[in-house]
């Protein structure tokens, strides 16, 4: 007799329960629901589109509605776009190892020497992206042109008799990338120099290692996340970079995006440069997911 | 030779207008436990840190081992370091922690292991070389750090405060483990705590640091029956400190006014009239029922309060002209717990009052 009351009790509960994970999951579905339809619209759905372009035809300047793999046979045939994507891969390596080597003293002084001054130095870091990419990359087109500001001076010093060609060259794209991108590697490592623990590295100096020996030994392997992430988004941002090859890159410095754009508004071509956005976003894909097994990044986050 | 270790040659060290060792002059002999104790912020952590060399003295000589390590910097001193909060690589197991000092020093692998082997054993770990760091439990660790610390086979061991982070049994145990160790090896430690009871357990001399001057160095049993200041009394254990200035005195024995009662006490040296002084009566060293005479300090008092704490009976007492007393008596059967409001005579012989350097402010 007992025992009905008590088991309408426990499922009266259960029946509770289940209605408050029924509204948790409710409240969860409404809260991601801005940010889903967001990524629908404008990512997945165009993402979709391109996808679709990429398996139609071009001919007489005309798309026709077609399910081919021409253009991807295109793509790997043609040893242009082979070149352009591995030029791509090289400046985007050549750009992350310099913001790497530049990044990393100027990270490891905010965080650990500039006591009072740190605020002064990140507003540094900040203050460019106050102005357009664009008016920034054409300041280095002043900077280095023919005519330009260090050729200039250069001469006037007596330096050089004739103009260097410095603007239209490889150098000069990598030059203006390393700039654009180097506070996108600063920022993470100085998040994990912050991180580390002082006496971790006064424990290597106290046991016998030089500054070189505790950097290499200590500091390195334990900020190596923020490493990880630094390079991460320094090199795809690089690898994907279009506007600055297009204004400080001669003809031969097109990267990956250049290519694309021109095939969607140059020639009009839009199956074919659907088709190239496809292979490019694979690779970019293919390239994230191994450096991930490799770094481990997603472990490594919640030491 | 020489059979000091560290010796500190009037050390200053100031940052700013801020002042944090001041003119600290000590000497610890080789294979002593020396313990820095002192309340936070008195400076020990910092002559600690000179010792080992990550702060350079704004002036005076730290020498170790007899040699001057002016200009040395931490990786090229005899020093090792335990910090208080372990300081373990956590991207390094647990033996090579242990082996980093010697990598760097480029010893042959076979010495590593050997080294690192009988490390383990000295802590008492010996199964726990492949372990992480993040499996140990803090006990664990603290012992790990020691053995990193010591496998370099340093000179002078120094160690910041390494227990404080652990729980009291745990702490009790690591104790006499450290105290274990430091008889074993025999190489000379400088503890740095602010556990006046860690220190007089662990160390065999102990100098006591306030506002950046040592007020006192000596052995824990002199620190505890001779404190030489008003703050070492105060700072370790119980004690009953009552200040006035001298009154009369024949030769070292002297008397002072404090609270309205006469106060005999006994001066190492002979000191004029009117110097200020105070003097240090621990609780225990009390007698219940004392007889006034020539060689006692005895007073009428009222218990004002009795709290009865098991192995002891801690009251609070106050003489008819208002001089205040903590009294601990020892619950050994023979005494009669006594109630508020009672009246008692209480006293102690002169000698066991101790004459205290005062601060005049």
């Amino acid at each position: 007799m007992t025992s009905v009351p008590t088991k309408n009790v426990a499922s009266s509960a259960e029946q509770g329960a289940i209605l408050f994970r029924r509204r948790r999951r409710n409240r969860i579905l409404g809260l991601t629901l801005p940010g889903s339809m967001w990524l629908l619209i404008f990512f997945a759905l165009p993402m979709f589109f391109v996808l679709r372009t990429s398996f139609n035809s071009f001919a007489d300047a005309q798309i026709i509605q077609d399910f081919t793999f021409d253009n991807f046979k295109l793509v790997f045939s043609e040893y242009l776009y082979a070149k352009v994507l591995l030029k791509s891969l090289l400046t985007g390596l050549v750009v992350t190892v310099i913001c790497l080597v530049l990044g990393y003293p100027v990270a490891h002084f905010i965080a650990r020497k500039a006591r009072g001054n740190r605020e002064i130095l990140f507003l540094g870091l900040i203050i460019p992206f106050w102005t357009s990419l664009v008016v920034r990359t054409y300041a280095w087109k002043i900077l280095l042109g023919t005519n330009g500001v260090l050729n200039y001076h250069l001469m006037d010093f007596g330096i050089i008799d004739a103009p260097l060609k410095m603007l239209f060259t490889t150098s000069a794209v990598i030059i203006g990338l390393v700039h654009i991108f180097l506070p996108f590697m600063i920022l993470p490592l100085y998040a994990s120099i912050e991180n580390l623990d002082t006496s971790l590295e006064e424990a290597a100096q106290d046991m016998g290692a030089t500054r070189i020996q505790t950097f290499m030994k200590v500091v390195v392997p334990l900020t190596m996340p923020g490493i990880a992430t630094g390079c991460m988004l320094t090199f795809l941002m690089t690898v994907n970079s279009f506007l600055t090859p297009n204004i400080l890159g001669g003809p031969s410095d097109a990267m990956i995006s250049n290519v694309i754009q021109s095939e969607f508004f140059g020639t009009f071509n839009w199956p074919f440069g659907s088709a190239l956005s496809i292979v490019f976003l694979l690779f970019a894909l293919g390239f994230v997911f191994v450096y991930n097994q490799v770094f481990d990044l997603d472990s490594e986050e919640d030491k | 030779m020489t059979d000091i270790d560290v010796e500190l040659l009037n050390i200053t060290k100031s940052w700013g207008d801020f002042t944090a060792v001041k003119n600290v002059s000590f000497k610890v002999k080789k294979g002593e436990f020396c313990s820095l104790l002192g309340p936070s912020g008195c400076g020990k952590t910092t002559i600690m840190r000179m010792i080992s060399g990550f702060e350079t003295p704004t002036e005076g000589i730290v020498r170790i081992a007899g040699e001057d390590m002016s200009g040395k910097k931490p990786f090229q001193r005899p020093t090792n370091l335990v910090f208080q909060h372990h300081a373990l690589f956590p991207h390094l197991t647990v033996a090579e922690n242990i082996a980093f000092g010697l990598k760097i020093k480029k010893q042959p692998r076979e010495e590593i292991q050997k080294r690192v082997n009988r490390m383990l054993e000295l802590v008492q770990l010996p199964e726990l070389g492949d372990r992480t760091i993040r499996q140990l439990s803090g006990g664990q660790r603290q012992r790990i750090a020691i053995a990193r610390a010591l496998v370099n086979e340093p000179a002078v061991l120094l160690l910041d405060e390494p227990l404080s982070a652990l729980d009291l049994k745990l702490r009790e145990q690591m104790q006499l483990e450290l105290k274990r160790i430091q008889h074993e090896i025999g190489t000379t430690f400088v503890f740095v705590t602010h556990d006046q009871k860690e220190a007089i357990t662990m160390s065999d001399v102990i100098a006591v640091i306030n506002e950046g001057v040592i007020e006192q160095m000596a052995s824990p049993s002199d620190i505890y029956e001779r404190p030489a200041t008003e703050f070492v009394a105060g700072f370790i254990g119980e004690t009953n400190l009552f200040k006035g200035k001298i009154k009369k005195g024949s030769g070292t024995s002297a008397s002072l006014m404090c609270d309205g009662e006469e106060i005999h006490v006994q001066l190492d040296e002979k000191l004029p009239e009117g110097t200020s002084i105070g003097v240090s009566i621990r609780p225990e060293k009390i007698i219940w029922g004392a007889v006034a005479d020539e060689a006692t300090n005895a007073y009428e008092a009222t218990v004002r309060e009795t709290i009865y704490q098991g192995n002891v009976v801690h009251y609070r007492v106050v003489t008819a002209n208002g001089l205040e007393l903590g009294v601990d008596i020892t619950n050994n059967g023979g005494h009669q717990v006594a109630a508020v409001g009672e009246t008692v005579n209480i006293g102690w012989p002169i000698e066991r009052g101790v004459p205290v350097m005062v601060r005049v402010t």
